[in-house]
């Protein structure tokens, strides 16, 4: 097409200047909105990451406290074993002791062995009377079956063995 | 722009003849959706609906044409010719279309016209350059513009325009009205005090200026062929005197104004040309130059 006009027209707004305030505002809105979706899909992205490790945490905490319950367990088990030796241990302390005092003064006692239902005693006494005298009856007394066997001596003196059961052998052997 | 497409543009063309006459059109990728024309009295007005426009839509493009003596058209581009013609070249602005032919006109003209208006104008046109783009035949052919106050002709020589001429009809009736309005005026705001005696008077007065003012339009009306006529005889003469031998082989009269139809007749009668009337639009005619050049 010919130019014909010997002027040519200024370059003009597409939008008034109401709309283009209107425009800015809407395309600011827009950018905002848009940073805010891609600031959330961010937060979301990074809050699914840290749910899974916290997950995984979760799971290897569950397996560490189940191992620390079956340490607690096998501790209270060996503490529950423990305090019975330790008390068993207390127990026989104070049968040692016991034992120690019914021995009377004339006899030596060499070695005793004691179990859990049984008491022998190895030792020499002058005479069997002072074993019969001072020994045996506070043994009788204390358990069920008493047996002794005297050995002489070359200087006239008796060795001796003593088995003491809380329940006599036969019993033991029925059950 | 991509986006310009989209967009409602608004083209207003308007012209003075007689009162102020304007078209408004809404074009839309080119193609024009709605069109209203609107006619003013005063200068004022038509200034201050096209600055409303303007304000209600940025995209709006104001065309107008110059109805001015100082322009005209040129069968080359070059200074050589403008000089040969005694055309004072330093004061005129060229429009060279095609490398071949140029339209001119006044650069105090055009500034004038352009500083007139209180709202910018984006495109001016030469009339000659609405006439060039309306002219579909351009073998030896006379095209006759007619407005209510201006004539304008353009000649072609084989397919180019050559000979341009521009008359302004009804100038000294047009003084004569605004001096008699004028005194008019003097004596109400003279005689201030006696209007209510003379009331009478006065509406007898304005009665009778009416009644004269009737009589002149009509003489005019029925002059405005004889004036056709007798420039189309003057510029002829002209044509063929100063600028080519070739004959005229046929008038095409663009009217805007609703001339008799019996003018073809009688220019037929007269000079012996084939001669034809086209009904024109010219507020279409230079929207349509803007719309396209935008």
């Amino acid at each position: 097409m010919k130019a014909y006009s010997f002027i040519k027209p200024k370059k003009k707004p597409i939008f008034k200047e109401d709309t283009k305030l209107w425009l800015i505002f809407i395309t600011f809105s827009l950018i905002l909105y848009i940073f805010f979706a891609l600031f959330l899909a961010l937060k979301a992205y990074f809050f699914k990451q840290d749910s899974q490790k916290l997950l995984k945490e979760i799971e290897k905490l569950k397996k560490q406290t189940t191992e620390l319950t079956l340490q607690k367990e096998f501790i209270y088990t060996q503490k529950a074993i423990y305090e019975d030796i330790m008390i068993k241990n207390a127990l026989v302390k104070q049968q040692i002791k016991n034992l120690l005092d019914l021995i009377p003064d004339p006899i030596t006692l060499e070695k005793f062995y004691i179990d859990n239902d049984k008491l022998i005693i190895y030792g020499i006494t002058p005479t069997k009377d002072i074993y019969n005298l001072l020994m045996l009856p506070p043994l009788e007394s204390i358990f069920e079956k008493t047996t002794t066997y005297f050995y002489k001596l070359p200087n006239g003196w008796y060795k001796f063995k003593s088995e003491n059961y809380i329940k006599s052998e036969d019993e033991n052997q029925t059950k | 722009m991509f986006l310009e497409r989209f967009i409602k543009k608004q083209f207003i063309s308007f012209y003075y003849d007689e009162n102020y006459k304007l078209l408004i059109e809404h074009v839309k990728n080119k193609k024009i959706i709605d069109s209203y024309e609107k006619e003013f009295e005063k200068k004022e007005d038509i200034e201050k609906f096209i600055k409303e426009k303007i304000n209600e839509t940025p995209q709006t493009y104001v065309s107008s044409v110059l109805l001015t003596m100082n322009q005209g058209v040129m069968d080359n581009c070059s200074k050589q010719k403008y000089l040969e013609k005694n055309i004072d070249y330093d004061n005129i602005k060229i429009l060279c279309i095609n490398n071949s032919y140029s339209f001119y006109a006044s650069v105090y003209d055009i500034s004038k016209f352009l500083k007139e208006y209180k709202f910018p104008i984006d495109f001016l046109y030469s009339i000659f350059a609405v006439i060039d783009s309306l002219a579909t035949e351009r073998k030896n052919r006379f095209y006759v513009l007619v407005l209510h106050n201006y004539i304008a002709i353009l000649g072609y020589e084989n397919y180019k325009p050559l000979f341009s001429d521009f008359l302004i009809l009804n100038e000294k009736d047009e003084t004569e009205i605004e001096e008699i309005e004028e005194i008019d005026d003097l004596e109400i705001f003279d005689d201030i005090e006696d209007i209510n005696e003379n009331i009478d008077e006065v509406s007898n007065d304005i009665e009778d200026i009416d009644e004269n003012l009737e009589e002149k339009l009509n003489t005019l009306t029925t002059d405005i062929e004889v004036n056709i006529l007798n420039h189309l005889k003057e510029s002829l003469k002209d044509y063929y005197d100063n600028y080519s031998s070739d004959f005229i082989e046929k008038i095409i009269i663009l009217d805007t104004v609703g001339i008799d139809i019996s003018v073809t007749t009688l220019i037929e009668d007269e000079i012996l040309i084939p001669t034809e009337i086209q009904q024109i639009n010219l507020l279409k005619s230079i929207n349509r130059l803007s719309i396209e050049s935008v």
